[in-house]
């Protein structure tokens, strides 16, 4: 007998654990940058908000279940309790999985357990993260212990199991601390989340939240594995769970809401802006429905009404946590983020890995216990079942799931480096491909003009220089290839220039290296004279010797172009019989007498900007005037 | 040890970058590179720790690192890769950082910067050229030497903060009645007199003046006594209810009379 929902989800689940595989190489190989879209306004994306802190909220299944069954002794909450294990240790380890791709030096992920700094909440989630990940494997290691039938092994969890009580006493020692930590990060951040957000009791809304969340979570996981291996599921069980999940939910509630009312925050809600519209969906999907739905009795206790509530906490819970983590510092920021596609492959494909390895435990180890004697007959048909199991399985499966993860992964090839990159990719316009012309280093006069059918070039080999193209409207400029590669020897690295610094660039302007003169001043603006004379074509028009460094010095002074510029107040009258220009005190002082001291001094060896070229020894503070506006103050003052 | 700090005077500043001209040299931070979402090259970089900010009417504030008294960043850090030296600097150890960027998100203004063109990226921020005057390479940033205006001046904090009020007393109509930086979040090591609002430079208008790692420590202080108090109330109430079941189970074994009472009375 075949169980068909089994094949296609392990299929669907493989395929996508294919294509996370590439993605995640991809991420290892060209680094944090490139494969995300994180920045400096948005240094936590997708990676920290879903992965690690949904991932974390999501296991609190674990440590809930094992309070209510080992501590308060309700043993009929006991068949839920090796699940909520299981899935807290494999989201645990999906957490750390996630981290491990986030961090921007992944290997030094155990750092913290050598360098302490016992100030940061992060050091107290790392810890116990680390120490909780270890109860959680002593906790779950008897269920695959017991299937092993060697002396050893037997000795190993005859001792685990007489420690249970320590295991699970210290996992929830462990759980309450993190779960609520993970709250205590954000009250760093006061001025970065919006104050809807914001919390000064943080660590308990996270903590609360996760109870509820836990709870849920529970709760979906039985009732999916029970829809996938047609087993019976633990409704009433789950009916009763349920039956506190309100309780939980407005304790959370009225927390929330009551502190935003005490700080006065309540006006944020309603005020109409898309945060306010945020927080009424995130409330309503995680809080208000679920509560309404898990009160009646009748849907309460119907497969599909738990199935629908339990979703909507875990999903509500999940976008609370994004909303924290990420969307709620946007207004801060004034930036958008979005995660790339990696970022989202890579989480898909972390949860995917996570439901194969869960999928295999229940098949292959007793997960569900089924210890009431109604369920025999359903424990015989999930033996029948489990043909569908990983390792014992016909060829068959194994195959397809072989040639599902290939395609996956091949396929990812295809889609990763257009999209992978995303913003990255340079906009393909046609160029002209460059070519070596013959010419000598004194190339100060030539201008080419190269059409389609102009061709200048010479046999490869007997020069350095290179026609490039670079404006993408055929007129080239000779470039010195080798004498570039010669400078930046430092960094021998192609892709320095070669695209990976112009990466939205539709043209490949000298001036992002030559930039002594790029940034705009109030005197001059380099892009508008650039792209007033056609782009690289004209750098030569005022960098008359392209050996030497582009700077103001190199450059010819502006008075040689614009000869006719008419600028309000930069003329002094004279007689009416004259007809030339002159040009006004601040343009002949600026224009004419700096460039010509500045030029002395740099030639004397002097430090530039200082005696007669630099701006302090005209504009002296007066005490009357802001600094910067200060007309120059030249009496008293000896000049040499 | 002198806390040292920095006096920023933005009516002096003429925009003349030579600060940052100067700080890329020092701490070799190489050419500014613009990154995908960068629409200026002249904002804050993992290549510019320092730099200007131009507002109208030929204003300049020269933006960097606040080296808080009580740094953020440094709270923030779990591995203790930042940490605020005595002499007021905030510094950063590359070799312990794992590159979680909590410090960015935690950081008020949202300096720190993270080398992301590079595979193995790292923080970047000023570090009030720390090692170099620790070395004795020099005696001041190198920002400070460079700039031509005298427009950001270094020395002891306390020195500084009269100065500044100095300069406002002096010269009312010409400054803001304000010491940026004296309060805020608890103070911090770069100060400003202005002649504008400058509370455009934190993250949010309201920083408040309480030092933020006392937000966290709050509630992390009580981590021992929460983790021992969950464990001697989980512990006491498993054991409460096993001493009960125990019973329970001896009294209906051993004494068969009671154990019939007790289940009537149940």
């Amino acid at each position: 007998m075949k169980n068909n929902k089994i094949i296609t989800l392990k299929t669907i689940l493989w395929l996508l654990t294919g294509i996370a595989s590439t993605a995640m190489v991809f991420r290892l190989i060209r680094g944090l940058g490139v494969s995300t879209n994180l920045t400096d306004s948005t240094p936590w994306g997708l990676w920290i908000g879903f992965d690690v802190f949904s991932g974390v909220a999501l296991a609190a299944g674990g440590f809930i279940v094992c309070a209510i069954v080992y501590i308060f002794h309700l043993e009929k909450f006991r068949p839920l309790a090796r699940p909520a294990v299981l899935t807290a240790f494999l989201g645990y380890i999906a957490v750390a999985v996630g981290l491990f791709f986030d961090l921007g030096v992944p290997w030094r992920i155990w750092h913290p357990a050598i360098y302490w700094q016992h100030h940061s909440a992060l050091f107290e989630v790392a810890w116990c993260v680390m120490l909780y990940l270890t109860v959680l494997l002593l906790e779950f290691s008897p269920v695959v212990l017991e299937k092993i039938n060697l002396k050893p092994f037997q000795t190993i969890l005859h001792f685990l199991k007489r420690f249970t009580i320590v295991f699970v006493l210290l996992g929830i020692m462990l759980s309450v601390l993190h779960q609520s930590s993970l709250g205590t990060l954000f009250m760093l951040m006061p001025s970065r989340l919006h104050p809807l957000w914001y919390s000064s009791i943080q660590p308990l809304l996270f903590f609360i939240s996760a109870v509820g969340l836990g709870m849920a979570m529970v709760t979906l996981e039985s009732l999916t594995t029970s829809w996938l291996y047609n087993r019976p599921s633990e409704q009433k069980i789950l009916s009763k769970i349920g039956l506190y999940v309100p309780l939980v939910l407005g304790l959370y509630f009225i927390l929330r809401i009551g502190e935003i009312y005490y700080n006065g925050h309540l006006v944020y809600i309603f005020e109409g802006s898309w945060e306010g519209s945020l927080f009424i969906s995130e409330i309503m999907i995680s809080t208000i429905i679920p509560i309404i739905f898990f009160s009646i009795k009748s849907i309460r206790e119907s497969k599909p009404g738990l199935f629908v509530a339990a979703s909507m906490v875990v999903l509500g819970f999940i976008f609370h946590r994004i909303d924290v983590g990420i969307i709620s510092s946007f207004q801060a920021t004034g930036e958008i983020y979005f995660p790339s596609l990696i970022e989202i492959l890579t989480s898909v494909g972390i949860v995917s890995i996570a439901m194969l390895v869960f999928l295999f435990f229940v098949e292959n180890f007793s997960v569900y216990q089924t210890e009431e004697e109604e369920t025999e007959e359903a424990q015989k048909d999930f033996n029948i079942i489990s043909n569908g199991r990983l390792l014992d399985a016909g060829l068959g499966k194994e195959r397809r799931y072989s040639f599902v993860y290939i395609l996956g992964a091949s396929l990812a090839i295809f889609i990763l480096p257009q999209n992978g990159l995303w913003d990255m990719k340079p906009r393909s316009t046609p160029v002209q491909s460059a070519r070596f012309i013959k010419a000598d280093s004194n190339f100060v006069s030539t201008n080419i003009y190269l059409n389609q059918n102009n061709n200048l070039a010479g046999p490869l080999s007997t020069t350095n220089t290179l026609l490039i193209n670079g404006n993408r409207n055929d007129r080239s400029v000779l470039f010195a290839h080798d004498l570039h590669i010669q400078k930046n020897i430092n960094t021998p690295n192609c892709g320095f220039c070669h695209h990976m610094n112009l990466t939205t660039a539709q043209v490949s302007p000298c001036s992002p290296c030559h930039m002594d003169m790029y940034l705009e001043t109030d005197i001059f603006n380099h892009d508008e004279h650039m792209a007033a004379e056609g782009g690289n074509e004209g750098c030569r028009k005022c960098h008359t010797n392209p050996d030497l460094q582009k700077n103001r010095q190199t450059s010819v002074s502006c008075s040689s172009c614009h000869q006719k510029m008419k600028v309000s107040e930069s003329f002094i009258p004279v007689t009416t019989n004259w007809t030339g220009i002159v040009p006004g005190y601040m343009q002949a002082m600026h224009g004419l007498c700096l460039n010509c001291h500045e030029q002395k001094e740099e030639e004397a060896g002097k430090v530039r900007r200082t005696g007669i070229s630099g701006c302090t020894t005209c504009h002296k503070e007066d005490g009357s005037k802001l600094y910067a506006l200060t007309k120059p103050q030249l009496s008293g003052r000896k000049i040499k | 040890m002198r806390q040292m700090a920095i006096l920023n005077d933005t009516t002096k500043c003429i925009g003349c970058e030579e600060c940052v001209t100067a700080c890329k040299k020092i701490n070799n931070t190489g050419e500014d590179k613009p990154w995908r979402w960068q629409d200026k090259i002249d904002d804050l970089s993992a290549s510019r720790w320092t730099t200007i900010i131009r507002k109208p009417d030929n204003q300049f504030i020269r933006h960097q690192c606040r080296h808080c008294l009580e740094p953020a960043c440094a709270s923030a850090c779990l591995v203790g890769a930042l940490t605020k030296t005595p002499e007021g600097a905030v510094v950063y150890d590359k070799e312990k950082c794992m590159g979680c960027r909590y410090c960015m998100m935690s950081c008020p203004f949202g300096i720190p910067r993270y080398s992301w063109s590079s595979t193995v990226p790292y923080i970047q921020k000023c570090i009030l050229c720390y090692d170099n005057i620790k070395s004795g390479k020099i005696s001041e940033p190198a920002c400070i030497t460079a700039c031509p205006a005298q427009a950001t001046i270094y020395g002891e904090r306390k020195e500084l903060l009269a100065e500044a009020h100095h300069r406002i007393k002096n010269y009312p109509d010409r400054y803001v009645n304000k010491v940026f930086g004296e309060e805020e979040v608890g103070g911090t090591s770069i100060l400003y007199v202005s002649s504008l609002n400058l509370d455009f430079l934190g993250l949010n208008k309201e920083l408040g003046e309480t030092a933020l790692p006392d937000k966290t420590w709050g509630a992390l202080k009580i981590v021992p006594g929460l983790f021992s108090g969950v464990g001697i109330v989980m512990g006491g109430i498993w054991w409460i209810i096993e001493r009960r079941m125990r019973l329970q189970k001896l009294n209906q074994t051993d004494l068969l009379d009671e154990s019939e009472e007790n289940e009537d009375e149940k």
